[in-house]
């Protein structure tokens, strides 16, 4: 046989095998209960209140000490380092495919403004380039990743390291016939882990300069007038900075970042709710990482956060709808 | 830098079928440009510096054809290369040298002069020895110089042999060629780059037990092996596609039994000129003498240390190769006994597994950022006291794997896998490779490991790129 008869059979082979795996890959990461993506998009949900941000709150709400709280039916979509950008894709796929809720908790604090703290991960979303916002996106924000997502699995195989696991225990989800997520409310916490590590150090350089980002300020409003589109309230917040950190010898330009939010809070109409003041942030003791709280704190603060809510817009659900 | 990637294999492409479509006659003179064309596109810096030092080095050589002053164009012709390789190359790298961020961004001032200087030497150390009956045209020299597979890293040429196969009625090789460069990219993406992510977050701290460090050794020594032969194999599946059959680099070299044997596997072109050039007079200088002998060999490793850069490091670690040797030459007799007691089989299996952890233990020099971070590593490897991990869950595996999660996990078994069925087959691979009939089962195999496993983010950094 003629060697580029031979080429174009191997090509082909492969070209065929390449994209079997692709469309068993695709089906058994969308079974994936702990990809908080394809969650939203396989299940049915119908959540009152949904949480979004970065590691954050990913780390620091508990939805279910939110809920015993206010009474409500909450989740928690944040995820680690997470950009504005993937919360955008997260709040659309979830507004596709599931009931609207009532409120959304967004956060918003100067580390969600700076690139340095929060980037994109295309291979979260590599089982929906199909969907024109989210391959737009991708586009922009891992422009070599979508040039390759053109060849066969290479949608996959470009972060395959991040892929083959999840698709692996989608497999195992799917057999076992498995519903709900590891994390049940969304906290990304291992409980057990978080009650006894002490805390190590603060991460951050001292007098860190925060550099703002106008790309994320752009999705950060496409975030909000997705939301007010579907009548969503929404809430800003701010987990707890612990004291030391918050000083302005650490973060010189803290302040004008947190005023330049409160701005676009005040443009918006929104609220901006922040925790300085929280007995939590006294204490090296609350956190196990510079930003991040221990388990009991996290309960503390979730608590915290339901009550100011029950203050700002009533403890009776009924009540509320009124 | 482009080689490797896309861009690259789609030049080829094109190159290739420009290059079938020119006359015979014209072929040596089209590649030439080829290969200017090449340099210039990754660095036009370097396509000065190059032009310059191998224009100069033909006119010594030129020099020295003519029957006056041979002498003194020879040693302009040195000094010329050996000027042109420090000052460019560390000029170049000075600032940048890091095998851990890869910084080859920073060191394109001068692409490729550690190689083409030391093949100018060898043309000009060749024709004060044993002057040749033919002059080499200028266009040949500057090809020999700048061909364009081997420029960034080698392997380095011999003009004795290279030259030859200037002949305008050579044959155009894909087929061979197209499958040395797609083992190469398997090489370089599935197994190199997935023990990079491994070994560059090791390397972050010294690990406080002897055992992780060690490993970690051992896993950057997989990781330089499969990160050199990729480059390797794509530069002589290049070359071969336009009909040359450039010197092997590689022997399996991680299957050696004795330091000796692993030099005569290991970046064979550079150690074969260091033999012929640099061992060979200085040991035949000193007549042979055990003396002359050892001499020969520190003198020698001590030159390959400063080619891989002015920094102590390397130098040390050529020096602890040196030992090894001397040591080796020196314990002969008795290691001749020990294979006579313990019978062949035996005998090369201590050897092998002496050899792998010495030439392991060797490159932590070669990739720590400092020797004092080195022989910290050392240290622990040689501490008796704190070894082993108290806990080899918490403390072994989650740090090699960097992380405790399942998918930490999960990586580590595929890339160990991967790696350790390449390292079994490689040698079955490569007699399949040398085939002129495409190995459609081997081609889909390559393609498929490529999309499942293959890391694409480096694709275009080798290590070696730096030196």
């Amino acid at each position: 046989m003629n060697n580029l008869i031979r080429i174009a059979l191997a090509g082909s082979i492969s070209g065929v095998i390449l994209f079997g795996v692709e469309k068993l890959v695709t089906h058994y990461l969308k079974e994936n209960k702990n990809s908080k993506t394809s969650y939203v998009v396989a299940a049915n949900l119908s959540y009152d209140a949904l949480f979004l941000g970065h590691c954050m709150p990913a780390f620091t709400v508990s939805p279910n000490a939110f809920d015993s709280v206010t009474g409500m039916n909450s989740f928690n979509l944040a995820q680690l380092e997470a950009s504005y950008a993937e919360n955008l894709i997260m709040l659309h796929l979830y507004l596709m495919n599931n009931p609207t809720p009532e409120y959304l908790f967004l956060s918003a604090t100067p580390e969600s403004f700076d690139r340095n703290f929060n980037d994109f991960h295309a291979y979260r979303y590599a089982q929906f380039l199909d969907d024109t916002l989210v391959r737009s996106i991708v586009e922009l924000e891992d422009p070599e990743f979508y040039r390759w997502s053109f060849l066969p699995y290479m949608k996959f195989g470009f972060y395959n390291s991040e892929i083959s696991f999840n698709a692996l225990q989608g497999w195992k989800h799917k057999r076992n016939n498995r519903s709900k997520p590891y994390f049940t409310d969304g906290l990304e916490l291992p409980k057990d882990e978080l009650g006894n590590r002490p805390f190590e150090k603060l991460s951050y350089a001292k007098a860190y300069q925060f550099t703002w980002d106008e790309t994320l300020a752009e999705y950060f409003d496409r975030i909000v007038k997705m939301a007010q589109d579907h009548g969503i309230t929404i809430i800003l917040f701010e987990t707890p900075l612990n004291k030391e950190l918050s000083n302005p010898d650490m973060l010189p330009n803290r302040k004008e970042y947190l005023s330049r939010i409160d701005s676009i809070a005040d443009k918006n109409k929104l609220r901006f709710w922040r925790f300085d003041e929280s007995e939590l942030t006294e204490s090296l003791e609350n956190y196990y990482s510079t930003l991040n709280l221990k388990y009991p704190a996290v309960l503390r603060f979730s608590k915290e956060l339901g009550e100011r809510f029950k203050e700002e817009y009533g403890g009776d659900r009924t009540k509320r709808n009124e | 830098m482009p080689f490797g990637n896309l861009t690259y294999l789609v030049g080829l492409i094109v190159a290739l079928l420009i290059y079938s479509a020119v006359g015979t006659v014209f072929r040596t003179l089209y590649l030439l440009l080829l290969s200017l064309g090449f340099l210039g596109y990754i660095s036009p810096e370097s396509l000065v510096i190059l032009l310059l030092v191998s224009s100069l080095s033909y006119a010594c050589y030129s020099g020295m054809r003519g029957q006056t002053n041979r002498s003194l164009w020879f040693f302009l012709g040195v000094a010329i290369n050996l000027t042109g390789l420090f000052f460019f190359r560390e000029f170049s790298i000075r600032e940048s040298w890091s095998i851990s961020s890869y910084s080859v961004e920073y060191a394109l001032i001068a692409v490729g002069i550690s190689f083409y200087s030391l093949q100018n030497l060898g043309v000009l150390i060749k024709e004060k020895l044993q002057p040749s009956a033919m002059t080499i045209p200028f266009t040949d020299f500057m090809l020999f110089s700048a061909f364009f597979p081997k420029i960034i890293s080698g392997p380095l040429l011999r003009h004795e042999n290279f030259l030859p196969q200037l002949s305008p009625d050579r044959n155009i090789d894909w087929v061979p060629g197209i499958q040395r460069i797609l083992f190469g990219i398997v090489k370089k993406t599935v197994i190199a780059d997935r023990l990079a992510y491994l070994v560059n977050h090791n390397f972050e701290t010294v690990d406080p037990t002897g055992w992780n460090n060690l490993i970690v050794a051992h896993l950057f020594a997989l990781q330089l092996y499969f990160d050199f032969s990729g480059y390797t194999d794509i530069a002589l599946g290049s070359a071969r596609l336009f009909g040359f059959k450039l010197t092997e680099n590689f022997n399996f070299p991680l299957r050696a039994t004795s330091i000796t044997e692993f030099w005569r596997r290991w970046h064979i072109s550079l150690t074969s000129w260091l033999r012929d050039f640099v061992y060979t007079p200085v040991a035949f200088g000193l007549r042979g003498s055990v003396l002359g002998i050892l001499l020969a060999i520190l003198i020698t490793f001590a030159l390959s240390g400063i080619w891989h850069g002015l920094a102590l490091t390397f130098i040390i670690y050529a020096c602890t190769h040196a030992a090894y040797l001397m040591g080796e030459f020196l314990l002969r007799d008795f290691r001749m006994k020990i294979k006579v007691v313990v019978g062949k089989s035996v005998f090369n299996l201590l050897g092998w597994f002496l050899t792998v952890n010495l030439v392991s233990i060797s490159f932590l020099f070669f990739r720590s950022t400092s020797c004092i971070d080195a022989l910290d590593r050392i240290g622990h490897v040689f501490s008796c006291s704190n070894f082993f991990p108290s806990n080899w869950k918490s403390g072994f595996i989650y740090k090699i794997a960097v992380g405790g999660d399942q998918q930490n996990i999960f990586n580590l078994s595929i890339t160990l896998a991967l790696t350790f069925t390449v390292l079994l087959a490689e040698k079955y691979v490569y007699r399949r490779l040398e085939s002129n009939k495409i190995r459609v089962g081997l081609m889909v195999l390559f393609m498929v490991s490529i999309g499942l496993f293959g890391v694409f983010t480096d694709l275009d950094k080798f290590i070696y790129g730096q030196f």
